[in-house]
């Protein structure tokens, strides 16, 4: 998140609580592992309803569809179709309302990303939603890394709103924008 | 008239096909044609001539353009950069050949950085599995000759390996295994129903982050013991009946993936994966593979092993010992924490796969990117320096991901100009060389003081 713009998570949880588990040397500056906890207490408690939302459990993977992207280019169509999504059960879409190939928004303890939900192209279950590896997910991904190196890639929850009228932006705007630096475009893809 | 180069190893994923059949035109610097390749691949091979390819380095302006400069230039802003920085990182490795690593990591000796390879954010926690517990292993020529049992845990190999299964894990047929597919029993893990999934016998759905507890309970079973009814969502009877199927066979083999070092429990779940493995040799052949993602990862780790003795996050800032302390020397927690003050990505796309904690701090310190092509991490940086694609313009050893060592072949000639990552480090070495006896210095501490009593 760029400094500033404080996390929509802040409003759903009490506020104590959220202060007390964001301090900075537990888990990194803007990584609100409280609220991960929350969340999954909640989710413990069957209720996976939040407003007009729903919690989920994401995990983000590699596929070839990306992976034939990685190859052609990051700045490429193909990457942006390719990883620009979240994948959600049939079951979610419809406590969430939405149909099929609508944008939400996506929010976790590290950050808010806008993305389109799709049906899921390999199997999921109720309450498990997949994002294809790279920028857009890293967004959502918490950086907390449990003493090995590796930050929470899968397993963390979210929320997530449909956001019809939301844009998706493209990897490199996303990541200046998000970086804090001015996106100036670039002869090389623009 | 083109010319066919046979048995070309693909560089992109770990699995190091070694059978690419590459057409190219007669000059030798165009690809027309790649047969036997899987969708990855042959774009891979194909791309190489798209147009908008960057041929000399890019060093980015105040007002966020890119002005293009020399070779000379860059490498000279390499050197004060990194020889300015007290704690610099140098992450990635995993797309380029042990030869360039080999010399990164002088470069990296010299000017006190941390090395770190892709494996800090996809095997690191298997390693330090590996580390703790061992690992009984084979290599990818057994499987195929051998195994009749194969488990894919928390892996996707029709996606990420997408030849994997046909070249040893599924379908070929070997030496002792001349029935192929029909003689060899797949069992899939994973809570993802996966394309995997769909071609196994047997797929396991388990329930996010619960695979420390189904290797628990499957090692509990094998040794006769009681365990719930269902555990990790998995009934009993499906768990036995996996006992059997692994009892039942000559030789198990288990992959597995970055969905058991990406979920809760990270190197306790291949710990008890290792461990599972070993009590299975009490009644079988069994054996683990880890999925290794790029192609050269496992190489990068391999040649940090033998010089430092630690395969990944290697603190050299120290300049005389070598650290290893993962959650500290950690490229993510080293960013997310602000205590590295310069950053160098090599052969891999920082920005594209960490979280974006990370890759913020990365932005906003001096940041050099080596990539052959446009990337996250190259629109990031303040400088870009365009290098050959290693096993399509330069060869070079690579490891597969069973630490079998493979030599990569050059198909084409790179763009003019254009130089690989290992004359990029050597030049870079040499002149961080220059630099240190023009200051009178005999190495980056005594630098740093140098630099510290010329500002005052
Ligand atoms: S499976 Fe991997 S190594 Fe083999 S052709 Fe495909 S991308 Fe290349």
């Amino acid at each position: 998140m760029t400094a500033g713009t404080p996390s929509p998570l802040v409003n759903l949880f009490e506020k104590e609580d959220f202060e007390d588990w964001s301090k900075p040397h537990l888990v990194g500056a803007t990584t609100e592992y409280s609220s991960l906890l929350t969340l999954q207490a909640k989710k413990e408690g069957g209720e996976r309803k939040y407003g007009n939302g729903i919690i989920v459990s994401v995990v983000t993977c590699t596929e070839i569809k990306q992976g034939v992207a990685i190859e052609t280019g990051k700045t490429s169509q193909g990457y942006f179709d390719a990883c620009s999504v979240i994948e959600l059960d049939d079951e979610d879409f419809k406590t969430l309302g939405i149909n099929k190939n609508t944008n939400v928004r996506v929010t976790s303890a590290a950050g808010t990303v806008v993305l389109k939900a799709i049906g899921a192209r390999q199997g999921l279950y109720p309450g498990l939603a997949h994002i294809p590896m790279g920028p857009w997910a890293n967004i959502v991904v918490p950086s907390y890394t449990y003493s090995t190196g590796e930050p929470c890639f899968c397993g963390f929850d979210c929320l997530i709103e449909p956001a019809p009228e939301a844009k998706i932006e493209s990897a490199v705007k996303l990541m200046h924008e998000k970086c804090g630096l001015e996106y100036v475009g670039d002869p090389h893809y623009d | 008239m083109t010319k066919c180069i046979k048995n070309v190893i693909c560089t992109f994923c770990g699995t190091l096909c070694d059978d690419l059949e590459v057409d190219v035109s007669d000059d030798g610097k165009r690809i027309e044609q790649v047969r036997n390749a899987c969708a990855i691949g042959a774009e891979k091979y194909l791309h190489v001539g798209n147009p908008g390819r960057v041929v000399v380095p890019r060093m980015r302006q105040a007002d966020g353009t890119y002005k293009d400069v020399s070779y000379d230039e860059a490498i000279d802003f390499t050197a004060k950069t990194l020889l300015k920085a007290k704690k610099p990182l140098m992450y990635g490795w995993s797309s380029t050949n042990c030869e360039a690593i080999a010399e990164g990591n002088v470069l990296a000796e010299k000017i006190g950085g941390v090395v770190d390879n892709c494996a800090t954010v996809c095997h690191g926690s298997s390693l330090l599995a590996i580390q703790d517990t061992g690992v009984p292993s084979c290599t990818l020529g057994e499987v195929k000759n051998r195994a009749d049992r194969i488990i894919f845990w928390g892996c996707n190999p029709a996606h990420a390996h997408p030849r994997h299964m046909s070249r040893y894990s599924i379908f070929p047929r070997g030496f002792f295994s001349a029935k192929g597919q029909k003689g060899r029993k797949i069992i899939c893990v994973d809570c993802r129903e996966t394309d995997t999934a769909k071609v196994a016998d047997h797929f396991v759905r388990i329930k996010q982050s619960y695979d420390y507890e189904v290797f628990d309970a499957l090692r509990t079973l094998l040794r006769g013991e009681e365990i719930p009814d269902e555990v990790g969502g998995v009934p009993r009877e499906k768990l036995q009946e996996l006992i059997d199927i692994c009892k039942g066979g000559r030789f198990v083999t288990l992959f597995f993936g970055m969905g058991l070092t990406h979920t809760l429990g990270r190197n306790h779940n291949i710990d008890a994966g290792i461990n599972f493995i070993r009590d299975l040799n009490d009644y079988t052949k069994a054996t683990l593979i880890a999925m290794r993602g790029h192609y050269n990862v496992t190489g990068a780790g391999q040649v940090l092993g033998w010089q430092y003795g630690y395969p990944f996050a290697c603190d050299l800032s120290r300049l005389t010992t070598a650290r290893h302390n993962p959650g500290e020397t950690t490229s993510v927690d080293l960013l997310v924490r602000h205590e590295v003050d310069a950053c160098m990505v090599i052969a891999s796309d920082l920005a594209a796969h960490f979280p974006f904690e990370a890759t913020r701090r990365m932005a906003h310190i001096p940041t050099i990117t080596l990539d052959p092509h446009i990337c996250m991490s190259t629109e990031l940086s303040d400088l870009h320096i365009p290098v050959a694609i290693v096993g399509v313009e330069v060869g070079g050893c690579c490891y597969r991901m069973d630490n079998v060592p493979i030599d990569t072949r050059k198909v084409i000639d790179a763009p003019e100009g254009v130089l690989t990552d290992e004359e990029v480090f050597q030049r870079i070495n040499k002149r961080v060389d220059e630099i240190l006896a023009e200051a009178g210095c005999k190495d980056a501490a005594e630098y740093l003081e140098y630099l510290e009593k010329q500002e005052a």
